[in-house]
């Protein structure tokens, strides 16, 4: 074990993991007001805006993440405007999970029994105070194990900014690579650094199922 | 607007030659995938204490790093040890290994699915260990864990895309490859995209059909039920379903 | 159970031939009713007899697919006054329908804040004194979950009552109620009754109906098949259909 290597690795690997961290929290933000958006639309009773969201969904869910961030970098590029790496990592992530978080949201709000909506209704309350009052309160219990699943598959899938020219956790690992070789040891550093920000989410996860089930 | 059309169509063949490729990359990796799903699953119900951790190593270590780290593991570390491993073969290994993991969870949750009382009951019936695995508790457990098996392929799928950064020439590398030689990125990238949406609809569709034709009674899943992103689910849940 | 004279005044509701599908089951036949200031309304039948829809459509939680629905002197089946009703009515439902995030004065005061504007003061003291009507001021901070079934209820009534509505409609309130816990639900409902309040009451609890109702109406496959004073309908029934009902409901 070369230790050296190790400790000379650090600085660009830490660099690497601020970059990550910033990218994550940020898509997590982005993606969650997205998804809500389209949870809130896809539910609602506009005919278009329903349609809308659920195409959405559709292309998202149904193709890799990292077309759309080809697509966002690169097709701003040919449209002929410089893009910052990190901005289009940030709309590309929030965009794609935010389809993943619109159906989790979704879920929770359609298991919200019918019953709540009718006694609001007569009550005089409108759709909006309805939706905002009653109904979403009542999804966070239902939403909150998968909604933080999908964040950990967010934080994981930063790397994939790797391809686009951010200098994320995993590029970095990689340029170390490059330069030095000893490509075991360098990944197994960046391993352990994903697993120790992702194991304890995960366990988190597993506490909210286990809360949620007894 | 036609000339850039025409010029792209006439790259249909490379496309659909990625495509295709993708395709292999697919079924091989989802072979590997329910093999090693299969055995992590018994591993982590296993009575043995050295089996239950190292099933449990690999799920964890696998289900928190991110899988590009893991191609790149499988293509650039792999060989350092002295096995030398070609780009399409590292990556489709290192999907197959990638969605074991969550397949793994998948089975235990559909194992533990099956009422305890059916056990029992097969073992006063006078079956063994093994008979009651195979004639019991997978033939149950199989129906259970379907849609999830499914979209965990279809997750494959749009894996593939990874491995791009690899050089193998699946759809998402050969797509940046046309685009960057002949620029016409509006027309590629929409014609790479409804290539992944024609392929991930046709495997949920095949999903479905297999599901009514295979199974006895016939299982029938509403489309919805696929196409989940691997999000974290314990195995008492049961389907390693996203929502509710 | 009003005694002033009801000649010269406008029924509360009104239904004229009133029909309903859902889908290619026909509901509602031809439905002729009114109600009127005061009056308490029992309604009773078959399941699938149409008497919760002619609630509900009441209620305007259902439109008619033809006919007139006049509540209050609003036109239910014009979309574009339907909405006016809401707010003016109460409904107690047989679920309940309590908010489970909200305390009972929670879940009174959510529609006095947000629809009716009250300040946060006025609407808990307003909450508290309708608990109080329902005897259970003491369980004002308690949250639904921690309440018995017919205390919910309760809580249920009170949230209705706090709109101060001119209607109440209870759609089989107590059926998911243990037989024990009946008794609060429909006292609550029969000091209602006896304060004038317009009442129209969907149930299968034959005591209540006989003891509190002004009139009762025998649904049956989607027509009113007799409607009079309860001691008339309930104990010297005129259709065959109603003294089949009540033989197979009293007899048990």
């Amino acid at each position: 074990m070369n230790f050296s290597l190790v400790f000379d690795s650090l600085p660009l690997l830490f660099q690497g993991l601020l970059m990550t961290l910033l990218l994550s929290v940020a898509s997590m933000i982005g993606s969650t007001i997205v998804g809500l958006v389209a949870a809130t639309l896809r539910t609602s009773r506009l005919p278009v805006g329903s349609q809308i969201a659920r195409v959405y969904v559709e292309i998202f869910r149904g193709s890799p993440l990292l077309i759309t961030l080809l697509v966002v970098y690169y097709g701003v590029a040919y449209a002929g405007y410089a893009m910052n790496v990190l901005v289009a990592a940030i709309i590309g992530i929030s965009v794609y999970h935010g389809a993943y978080i619109a159906e989790i949201i979704r879920g929770g709000i359609e298991a919200v029994p019918h019953g709540q909506w009718e006694a609001s209704r007569i009550l005089g309350l409108s759709s909006t105070q309805t939706f905002t009052s009653v109904i979403l309160p009542q999804t966070r219990k239902l939403v909150l194990p998968p909604l933080v699943g999908q964040y950990i598959a967010l934080i994981k899938d930063t790397s994939l900014a790797f391809i686009i020219g951010l200098a994320e956790l995993t590029r970095q690992g990689q340029s170390i690579v490059d330069r030095v070789g000893q490509p075991v040891l360098i990944y197994f550093l960046v391993a352990i650094i994903y697993f120790i920000i992702c194991y304890p989410l995960s366990l988190w996860v597993q506490s909210l199922d286990r809360r949620r089930l007894a | 607007m036609p000339y850039e059309w025409t010029t792209v169509f006439g790259y249909l063949g490379e496309f659909l030659q990625a495509a295709w490729l993708a395709l292999e990359i697919t079924f091989l990796a989802f072979v590997l995938a329910v093999v090693l799903g299969i055995l992590a699953a018994l591993g982590r119900n296993s009575r043995l204490k050295v089996l239950r951790f190292v099933a449990g190593m690999y799920v964890e270590a696998i289900r928190n790093t991110p899988v590009l780290l893991q191609v790149f593991v499988a293509y650039f570390a792999v060989p350092s040890l002295g096995i030398h491993v070609n780009a399409f073969t590292a990556g489709t290994i290192a999907l197959g290994v990638n969605v074991g993991a969550y397949l793994a969870e998948v089975f235990r949750a559909g194992i533990s699915s099956v009422p305890k009382g059916q056990l029992e009951a097969a073992g006063i019936l006078g079956l063994n260990q093994g008979q009651v695995l195979l004639s019991v508790v997978f033939p149950q457990a199989l129906r259970n864990v379907y849609p999830a098996v499914i979209n965990n392929l279809i997750q494959i799928l749009l894996g593939t895309s990874l491995l791009s950064a690899i050089a193998v020439p699946e759809l998402t590398g050969t797509a940046v490859t046309i685009n960057a030689r002949t620029l016409i990125f509006v027309q590629v990238f929409t014609v790479t995209l409804a290539i992944y949406l024609i392929l991930s609809n046709l495997l949920s569709y095949a999903g479905v059909l297999i599901g009514r034709r295979a199974f006895k009674p016939a299982l029938v899943v509403p489309r919805s039920a696929f196409r989940q992103s691997l999000t974290f689910r314990r195995a008492t849940n049961g389907t390693g379903e996203g929502s509710s | 159970m009003s005694l002033q004279p009801q000649l010269d005044l406008e029924p509360r509701i009104r239904l004229v031939d009133v029909k309903k599908s859902f889908g290619q089951t026909v509901v509602l036949q031809g439905i002729d009713l009114h109600v009127m200031e005061g009056e308490v309304l029992v309604l009773i039948g078959a399941s699938g007899s149409g008497k919760s829809t002619v609630l509900r459509i009441m209620a305007g939680l259902e439109t008619a697919d033809t006919g007139e629905v006049w509540v209050n002197s609003v036109p239910l089946h014009d979309p574009r006054r339907s909405k006016e009703i809401r707010g003016h009515v109460g409904m107690v439902f047989q679920q309940f329908n309590l908010f489970p995030h909200l305390t009972a004065q929670g879940n009174v005061t959510l529609a006095l804040t947000k629809a009716r504007k009250l300040s946060a003061v006025d609407a808990k003291q307003k909450a508290l004194a309708v608990l109080e009507r329902v005897g259970l001021a003491d369980k004002a901070t308690n949250y639904p979950s921690q309440l018995s079934g017919g205390q919910q209820q309760r809580v249920a009534i009170a949230r209705a009552l706090a709109v101060e509505p001119s209607i109440m409609f209870f759609d089989e309130v107590t059926s998911a109620l243990d037989p024990e816990l009946v008794g609060e639900v429909t006292g609550v409902m029969k000091s209602l009754a006896k304060e004038g309040m317009t009442m129209v009451v969907v149930t299968h609890e034959m005591a209540f109906a006989k003891q509190t109702a002004d009139r009762v109406v025998f649904m049956d496959q989607g027509v009113i098949a007799e409607q009079g004073e309860p001691e008339q309908v309930l104990t010297n029934p005129q259709n065959d259909r109603t003294k089949q009902f009540l033989h197979r409901v009293l007899d048990v």
